[in-house]
Order: C-alpha cells, then sequence, then structure tokens
C-alpha cells in the first residue's frame, strides 16, 4: 500500500480506504460496489458519513477541473460513498434488491473525476 | 394535498374506455412492421439537448437501432446542427468509430481511404481523386437527415420523404415551456438491450401505480408518502398524440442520513418539496403549480420522453424498438454543471438514486412480455391510475387498424 500522504492533510484516517475506494469512473465505482461486501462497505460509509461535510467544504476551495491531487484523491473517495449509500441506508446488500442486471447496462458517458 | 384531483380521468376522457386490452398488440410481428411503417419511420425522434453540441465543431454520435443508423449530429461553422449519416460515402465505413460518443472535430476523416469531410457533411478531401471517374465532390457528401430543433431539444426524422413539421409533432407542448430549458450538462448516459415490446417500456412510465411497490426499497416515502400513498398523479394530460402526467413531491419526506447531509450543501437535494416561485414555471411545468410537486413527466408520440424533476433536473428516455419483442432502451440525465465540488457530489447521489430507480422500472420488462408471449391470458386491465397507458394503445390502435377487442388477433 502506497504510504501516508495520498490524502489531503487533516483526512488521515481516511488512508485506509483510497486502495479499494478512489475510484475515477463511475463504471468501476459500481463494479466494486457490486463486488465488494456488506463489511467493507459499511467500513467505508461509517468512515466518511462523520467526515463527509468537512470533506466538501474542503473540497469546495478548489476548481472541480483543476483539483491537487491529493484533494482528487479525497472527492474520489466521497464519490465511492455516494455509490455505496443506498447499499448501507436502503438494501442492506452491496446492488438494488431487485433490479435489471447492471452488467446488462452500458454507460455511455462516464466523465471520470 | 387535500387538492389532490378526485375526478375520474375515465369520466374527463370518456372516448378512452374501460376496455380492457388486448396483449396480441404488444406480440405480433406483423403488428412490429406495420408499426415501423406507420409509426416509428415517419414521426419525430428526441435525441438531446444543443449543449451537446454549443461550438462550431462540437459532435456526437447516436445510434437509431430501430432503423439500423448511426448518425452524426454536428454544430457547422454556420452554426447550424445538423444530422448526417456516420457512413462514409466511398465504401460505408463509419466515419466516427464506434466506441466515440462525442467530441470535437475540424472535419471527420474516415480511416478506410482517408475520405475527409467538412463540419456541414461536404466532402473535403479524396486522396488519389484523379483515379474516380466523371468524380464531384459535391455529390459525395455525408447523407443529412431530417433534423430540428425545439426549447433546446435536438430531434431528428429518418422518413425518406418530407415529414410533417416538428411543431406539429411537438403540437400541445409547443408553447408551454417556453424559455424554461437552459444551461442543461448531459452528465448520465447509458442504454440497455430489454427483450420486449417497446410499448411495454413505454408502459412502465405512464404511470404512478408502480411505484409504492417496485420502488418500496428505493423511494419508500419520497413521493408516494403523506396522503398520497398509492402515488395518484395530480394531473394527467391526453392531447392527441401527446400525454403528460404530473407527480407530487411528499413534503414530509425524510431524507435518509447521507442524502440530507449532501442535499444541504447544496440548497438542491434529490427530492425537494418545491418553494420556488410557482408564478415563474411556465404552463407546461408543475402544471397545477402545486407546491409539492415532485416531476413531471412528458412522452411525444411516438418513442421520446422527457421528465422535469423540481429539483431542476431533465431525464430525456429513448424507447428504439428493434423487434417485436426487442427494444433498446437509452437513457440521459442533464442537469446545470456543476459548479463546486459539493454540487458534483450531490449530483453523483442523484445520479445514483436514478439509475437504481430505473434499474427497478426494468426489472418486470422481460418477465412481462414473456408472459404476454404465452397464451396464458389474452388481455390486461388497466386502472383510472394507468389511463396514459390506455391512451397509447388507443393510438397505435387507431394508426394501425389492430382492433383493441379481446379475444380477436
Amino acid at each position: 500500500m502506497e504510504s501516508s500522504n495520498s490524502l489531503p492533510p487533516g483526512f488521515a484516517e481516511l488512508e485506509p480506504f483510497v486502495d479499494q475506494w478512489a475510484i475515477s469512473t463511475e463504471v468501476e465505482r459500481n463494479r466494486v460496489r457490486r463486488n465488494s461486501s456488506m463489511e467493507e462497505i459499511r467500513g467505508l460509509y461509517k468512515a466518511v458519513e462523520p467526515r463527509l461535510s468537512d470533506i466538501i467544504e474542503y473540497l469546495n476551495e478548489f476548481p472541480l477541473d483543476d483539483m491537487p491531487d491529493d484533494a482528487r484523491q479525497l472527492l474520489r473517495l466521497a464519490m465511492s460513498t455516494m455509490e455505496i449509500t443506498p447499499a448501507v441506508e436502503l438494501y442492506r446488500q452491496p446492488d438494488v434488491v431487485h433490479a435489471f442486471d447492471a452488467e446488462r447496462v452500458e454507460i455511455l458517458v462516464d466523465d471520470p473525476v | 394535498m387535500d387538492q389532490l384531483v378526485k375526478t375520474r380521468y375515465a369520466d374527463l376522457y370518456p372516448e378512452m374506455g374501460t376496455n380492457p386490452i388486448p396483449l396480441s398488440i404488444n406480440k405480433s410481428p406483423d403488428q412490429y412492421e406495420k408499426e415501423r411503417r406507420l409509426v416509428f419511420e415517419p414521426e419525430w425522434h428526441l435525441i438531446g439537448r444543443i449543449e451537446q453540441v454549443a461550438e462550431a465543431g462540437d459532435y456526437f454520435v447516436q445510434d437509431v437501432p430501430t432503423f439500423g443508423v448511426s448518425l452524426l449530429i454536428v454544430k457547422g461553422k454556420d452554426h447550424k446542427i445538423r444530422a448526417l449519416h456516420n457512413m462514409c460515402r466511398h465504401r460505408g465505413n463509419k466515419v466516427v468509430s464506434t466506441g466515440v460518443s462525442s467530441g470535437h472535430a475540424h472535419g471527420f476523416s474516415c480511416s478506410f481511404h482517408g475520405w475527409t469531410y467538412d463540419l456541414s457533411g461536404q466532402l473535403a478531401v479524396t486522396p488519389d481523386e484523379d483515379q474516380f471517374f466523371s468524380f464531384d465532390r459535391a455529390d459525395h457528401g455525408l447523407a443529412e437527415v431530417h433534423c430540428d430543433i425545439w426549447e433546446g431539444f435536438i430531434f431528428i426524422n429518418l422518413s425518406k420523404t418530407t415529414p410533417a413539421p416538428l411543431l406539429d409533432s411537438v403540437a400541445e407542448f409547443a408553447d408551454q415551456f417556453q424559455g424554461y430549458f437552459k444551461d442543461l450538462d448531459l452528465f448520465a448516459h447509458f442504454s440497455a438491450d430489454v427483450d420486449c415490446n417497446w410499448k411495454v417500456i413505454l408502459d412502465a412510465f405512464a404511470e404512478g401505480y408502480h411505484v409504492p411497490f417496485i420502488h418500496g426499497k428505493t423511494l419508500p416515502e419520497a413521493i408516494t408518502g403523506g396522503n398520497n400513498p398509492l402515488c395518484h398523479m395530480q394531473n394527467i394530460r391526453l392531447f392527441k398524440r401527446n400525454r403528460s402526467l404530473s407527480a407530487m413531491g411528499n413534503p414530509d419526506y425524510q431524507p435518509t442520513p447521507l442524502e440530507a447531509l449532501v442535499g444541504a450543501k447544496v440548497g438542491t437535494p434529490i427530492f425537494p418539496a418545491l418553494k420556488a416561485d410557482l408564478d415563474e414555471l411556465p404552463p407546461g411545468v408543475n402544471p397545477e403549480k402545486n407546491p409539492e410537486w415532485g416531476f413531471d413527466i412528458n412522452i411525444i408520440f411516438p418513442l421520446s420522453y422527457f421528465a422535469v424533476w423540481a429539483n431542476g433536473m431533465v431525464l430525456v428516455y429513448n424507447f428504439w424498438p428493434t423487434g417485436v419483442g426487442q427494444t433498446r432502451f437509452e437513457v440521459k440525465l442533464y442537469w446545470a454543471k456543476p459548479a463546486n465540488a459539493a454540487e458534483r457530489i450531490n449530483q453523483e447521489i442523484t445520479r445514483v438514486m436514478t439509475v437504481s430507480v430505473v434499474r427497478e422500472d426494468m426489472s418486470s420488462l422481460e418477465t412481462t412480455q414473456e408472459v404476454y408471449q404465452s397464451d396464458a391470458f389474452d388481455h390486461i386491465h388497466l386502472s383510472d391510475q394507468e389511463i396514459a397507458v390506455r391512451h397509447n394503445y388507443e393510438l397505435i390502435s387507431a394508426i394501425t387498424g389492430w382492433p383493441l377487442t379481446p379475444n380477436k388477433n
């Protein structure tokens, strides 16, 4: 694992989640969500939830298209947290409970962050 | 929500009747061929927004599988938006390759033999031109398709003859949205090939009756709670060929913890109870001017759908029939471009929730078609809240001559 400072100062406790969840595209965030355990998903949620307000305040200081690398990693963690939020808050399982197969949905626009 | 319409829509639209609908109309190959010829081919189809081609040279590709074509929507140096067949006039290769969905170009060069077209589709460069016979470049531009714009929405028409004007298709919607749609950025776009008749998909989005059930896990309270537990529409309008439905939001909805947190940062959460000045909305948006408005669905005959949400999001759906039991379903989400991280993150949770809801909507389609294909039943019953579904069957029946009488094929 990359050591120490891939996230901005003040967010060090989220460092253990970077490898799995700092993901730039929606396709990949959704794939990782569907292939993760609820323990992993809840781990991310529990770690980010109390800091999300701070994360948003911190990231709001930068233009979206010109963020330092460490801030961008933090944004990616926040984006993955949005991806897994319904799994924790609504479904209590990784994917939507009764839905059309995600693998059959072709994503045609996926702007990386 | 006392103002909820208590009238029966069947009384407002007595010509719709209340008979059961025969299922054969969704499984007959002959009927499908008739629909293709009489319903899909002559009509206009909504495929995008002008913001997708804001500058001269901006383009996007739109596949239209119903007609087996790939189109190139491009803004020329003259600032005209054209729809061109994405097919080189030499040997037919695509000039913009499969897999590229949008971009910015000075012209289009075919990767096969280098024929190059300008932004209006005119052939500009033909390598080794002397080797062709009595060749005039002017005769070999990219073939143009009918293309027109209404309220910033781009429509195409693939009929071989001059079609009726787009305004005839937009019809009753024409002056209902003046100036409302602007600065809409395409932020999500996905499609899926679904094994069902196109009407089965359209039916799934033309009523709110399914909401508390199929969306019970994802939208437990947002649009069905309070005094409207069964998601009655506050307004259903059936026009000559088009139709619209207006749904309320639940002002007492308690968002989930992260929805609430992110929504509070931007002021436009996913499911707002609208506090904006209702008088500023044009007639077509929230037609009842209800402060508890959630969203509107507008269906432009035959295959186009646009929805307007109280939070400013606009959704465009295409139901592209590809066979009697096959449809490509395409979804485009538009919203103001996020100005900062808070708006980007709010857009993302909204996108995730929307995709969840749409995948739930899609979950019943193939099994429905499967049962229709069997001979288990020959007709279905529709409630008063499903009158917009009935409207489509009445319309298709009238155009194609397919009798809407049970027990007849």
